[in-house]
């Protein structure tokens, strides 16, 4: 009897076992609007899409198509949504599994830069000590070596995206949700930056899932790109990107880039969703 | 804040203009009730001229600084029970909603009570020494303590929250590296009225029974007829109150620094 028994659950586990990190399915999610009569508005249409460990995906589209709720739903901020999220590290609640660098840096004003990159690491229950020493050894990668012992007001938007940044990869976890991460960047930083996230990615198994708007950053970080539309929020079309090395700073002036880039506005553009670009 | 930080010799001028207007405010009222007691010839005892008031703080200092050295303890520690145990019940009450919902009322009707009533009764239940006072003291300015860090505390911005949850926060951690820090600005605005009504609180508690202090001092002194000193103690007891509110003023400052206010 309790043979079977086990020999059943067994059975279940292997069916369970996704090959995906990150699987939605028909994720839909409402937002109540207005008093008296409330009425529920959709903010996100049946989002279903899988992600792979090391996978890069970007979600591009217009502003208030919903792709920060995207985010707040897959960090499991967020649980009121209908439809189905399962990721591979936990059954339980995706809070403390994926790394979430949320759109605005969020950093405590009352803590220096090493202190406010250390506290995802406090968090897990890291020594004090050895949070800062493990976060300061980082600060050099995100060009904060020399403002270790600022505050946040004294530092200007880039440097605090980058402490957010630094604060989020600490935490370390297979999945690595970025809103807009170098949105405050000037176009030289935000090259640097790029060249830096491919080699903290290249070989680490992390899996990302960007948001931007720049079509260019889309195009160079990711291996698929979706390209969300609004009223309702969905996605409305997928392209893989196979542009060769991305190390290469070359690709972003060279022909398939280009090409890639025109089909890509074009899709952003364009009102009709139905065909599926590849 | 940082543009008053950079000057230097205008500031000399900016600490004037500052402070001339209330010092000058203050030299002609004290002229005008001078020369309004001289010239229509009032009673000392009715009201005694500033002079007469000067005369009597520089004739009885020993007197004065003896028993404003029992109100301030009478203040000080008083005080400092109400900012740790507000502390403690602040932290009840925003870290646990049942325990908000059965505390805060009490606090809120505590203050309803008027403390003139329970002043004769604490000294009927603990006697007429210091203690009595110090608990007068402490009901009084736990109040605006307790209520602004409970605000403090529960203004912490979601997305604060949400930050650390992301992180896999516990609700303690969020408490202790989030809601404390936030609600640090908000304790020392607590603290700033909490000082000043202590010191009434002190003389509340005073006044209706004591051995000593500057209340005291009064209450004894009117019948005397020794209006004065009665002043006297009254300008003792206003300066004394003024240096408390500025030294708590002085740490707020530098708290603020660190820990600024969050919107
Ligand atoms: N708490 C909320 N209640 C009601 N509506 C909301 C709420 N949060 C977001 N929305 C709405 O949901 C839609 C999607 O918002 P979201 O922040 O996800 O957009 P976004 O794609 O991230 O935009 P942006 O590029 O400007 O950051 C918006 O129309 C917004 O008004
Ligand atoms: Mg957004």
């Amino acid at each position: 009897m309790n043979l079977t028994l086990e020999s059943a659950n067994q059975q279940v586990v292997v069916d369970r076992q996704q090959e995906h990190l990150l699987e939605l399915r028909s994720v839909s999610k409402f937002f109540e609007v207005g008093t008296r009569p409330i009425s529920n508005r959709r903010v996100l249409n049946d989002v279903t899409f899988d992600l792979s460990a090391g996978e890069f995906v970007s979600i591009i589209g217009p502003s208030g198509c919903g792709k920060s709720t995207l985010l707040n739903l897959i960090s499991g901020l967020d649980e009121a949504f209908t439809g189905d999220i399962s990721y591979s590290e936990t059954t339980g609640s995706r809070l403390g599994h994926i790394s979430y660098m949320q759109q605005k840096d969020l950093l405590l004003p009352w803590r220096n830069v090493l202190n406010n990159a250390a506290l995802s690491l406090e968090l897990r229950g890291v020594s004090r000590d050895e949070s800062l020493a493990r976060a300061s050894t980082r600060l050099g990668e995100f060009g904060l070596a020399d403002h270790a012992n600022d505050y946040p007001a004294q530092l200007s938007g880039g440097m605090r995206q980058r402490v957010a940044l630094l604060r989020a990869t600490l935490a370390d976890t297979p999945l690595l949700l970025l809103d807009e991460p170098f949105g405050a960047l000037d176009a030289l930083t935000r090259s640097e930056m790029h060249g830096w996230l491919i080699g903290l990615l290249a070989n680490s198994g992390k899996a990302v899932i960007l948001v931007t708007h720049d079509v260019d950053e889309a195009i160079l970080l990711s291996d698929r790109v979706y390209v969300m539309k609004s009223d309702p929020g969905r996605i409305a079309s997928q392209f893989d990107v196979e542009i060769g090395e991305r190390t290469d700073h070359g690709v972003v002036t060279s022909e398939a880039f280009t090409a890639l880039k025109a089909t890509f506005l074009a899709a952003l553009r364009s009102d009709d969703d139905s065909g599926e670009a590849k | 804040m940082a543009s008053a930080r950079s000057v230097s010799l205008p500031s000399i001028m900016n600490i004037a203009r500052e402070w001339l207007p209330p010092l000058a405010i203050g030299a002609l009222g004290i002229i005008a009730w001078e020369v309004w007691v001289r010239a229509f010839d009032v009673q000392r005892w009715l009201l005694p001229p500033p002079s007469s008031i000067i005369n009597e703080i520089v004739d009885s200092r020993g007197l004065l600084t003896e028993h404003a050295f029992i109100t301030l303890q009478e203040i000080v520690i008083g005080f400092a029970l109400a900012a740790g145990f507000g502390a403690l019940l602040a932290s009840a009450i925003a870290y646990s909603k049942i325990l908000e919902r059965s505390l805060y009322p009490f606090v809120i009707a505590s203050q309803m009570i008027p403390i003139i009533t329970i002043a004769p009764l604490l000294l009927v239940w603990v006697g007429p020494a210091m203690t009595s006072k110090i608990i007068v003291v402490g009901l009084i300015s736990f109040f605006p303590i307790v209520v602004n860090l409970v605000d403090g505390m529960k203004s912490v911005d979601q997305d604060m929250v949400d930050m650390f949850r992301t992180l896999g926060a516990s609700k303690r951690q969020i408490f202790l590296k989030l809601q404390i820090p936030t609600a640090i600005p908000f304790l020392m605005s607590g603290l700033k009225i909490g000082v000043v009504v202590a010191v009434i609180g002190a003389v509340i508690g005073e006044w209706v029974g004591a051995t000593g202090g500057l209340g005291w001092l009064m209450r004894l002194s009117a019948p005397q007829f020794l209006t004065a000193r009665v002043f006297a103690a009254i300008v003792v007891l206003t300066v004394m109150g003024v240096i408390l509110f500025a030294i708590v003023g002085l740490i707020e400052r530098m708290v603020l620094k660190r820990y600024p206010r969050m919107n």
